[in-house]
């Protein structure tokens, strides 16, 4: 086009979006110049062909069974959700009761002095019992490592420096155990760091149910 | 309608069997792949669902679904970052028009596929002003531009058409 910065004009007058001092203006530059004519006239052919395009257009599928398929998608997903937070809950909460009451039948052996008896022998019954907290609070963190990104992230930091502080001081109690099996004071300083432990979990356990 | 706004699936699939040619023929002509519209159609059926409540009533429907539309199609074209398909698509659209010798509807596919041969910007406007009937402004409201750059965009993919079309 030998004046290009027409083009916009022309577009614009096809458009009819000119003012009325700006479409008579182009008008009477469209009847001295070819060029702006057969440009117009381009213009228009274009606008009549897309005009006739189908302006509805059936999709080669029936979408509609995948539609309500995803219709109900955003129900699953929050039924599932609420599903799993009970399943960790409520697997958390059978956890906790199961270390709860071993640690406790500890404690009470040791505060009863029934267990004396028992408490010079405690080592070796500590070992079962202590075996069998072992294995509920590692299924616990499991379940609650499920449920993490249900926390906000400092707390998890606090939690997870807790509980080093914690398995450091219980590693330290199983140690002096070990060195000394009859010290009755070891025996306490262990189980007081098992319930440590019990009660940060039993913690985060209030946090998830509040999440 | 009202039906369907309390949940009501099957007066739901009525509204949908009434639009879907338009929702997809829309999604079409701005994706350029006739894989990607009818995903993207799927998308924009579900979101009318999600949201059928907070039509008011104020405009037609199917203004509202319309534009429902572009802004689901629009989401989707910005996160995508391959348009390696669009060249296949292009063959695909002679669903647009029936195979005949009828010279009006072979330069139907050819406008078609100029169409998706444009460049994506200078295509969504094409597609949203003088196909779908946006103006400038609304169009500039949409996509995030100035109203002077939707036009210019527009008159580029006018002019590449015709280009096309000439050759």
């Amino acid at each position: 086009m030998s004046h290009p910065d027409f083009e916009s004009r022309l577009n614009d007058y096809v458009d009819g979006v000119l003012s009325p001092q700006a479409r008579a203006s182009t008008e009477a530059h469209l009847e001295g110049c070819e060029e702006c004519r057969v440009e117009v006239d381009q213009l228009r052919a274009l606008l009549r062909g897309t005009a006739s395009l189908p302006r509805s257009v059936q999709p080669p599928h029936d979408l509609w069974p995948a539609i309500l398929e995803g219709l109900d998608e955003p129900e699953r997903r929050r039924a599932r959700a609420v599903w799993e937070r009970r399943h960790v809950l409520a697997a958390a909460a059978v956890l906790l009761v199961v270390i709860s009451s071993a640690v406790t039948t500890l404690l009470m052996r040791e505060q009863s002095g029934v267990g004396e008896d028992r408490f010079q022998r405690l080592p070796p019954q500590f070992r079962p019992t202590a075996a069998a907290y072992e294995q509920a609070a590692t299924e616990l963190e499991e379940v609650l490592e499920a449920a993490r990104d249900r926390l906000s992230p400092r707390t998890v930091l606090v939690v997870e420096r807790n509980l080093r502080i914690i398995d450091d001081a219980i590693a330290e109690a199983r140690s002096a155990l070990a060195d000394d099996p009859a010290s009755r004071e070891a025996g306490e300083a262990l189980a007081r760091r098992y319930q440590d432990r019990v009660d940060l979990l039993q913690q985060v356990g209030r946090l998830l149910a509040r999440s | 309608m009202r039906r369907a706004r309390v949940g009501d699936r099957a007066a739901f699939e009525d509204l949908y069997r009434a639009h879907v040619g338009r929702v997809y023929a829309l999604c079409l002509r701005m994706a350029a792949d006739e894989v990607r519209a009818e995903e993207l159609t799927q998308d924009v059926f579900i979101r009318t669902w999600q949201r059928l409540e907070s039509f008011r009533g104020e405009a037609a429907f199917s203004s509202w679904l319309y534009r429902l539309t572009v802004n689901v199609v629009l989401g989707a074209l910005r996160a995508e970052r391959r348009r390696t398909t669009r060249v296949k698509a292009v063959g695909d659209l002679t669903a647009l028009a029936p195979v005949s010798n009828d010279p009006v509807a072979g330069r139907a596919i050819d406008l078609e596929r100029a169409m998706a041969r444009l460049p994506d910007g200078a295509r969504t406007v094409f597609v949203l002003h003088d196909v779908e009937g946006f103006k400038h402004q609304e169009i500039a409201r949409v996509l995030g531009i100035a109203p002077g750059t939707a036009k210019a965009q527009l008159h580029r993919a006018r002019k590449l058409l015709q280009e096309a079309l000439e050759s």
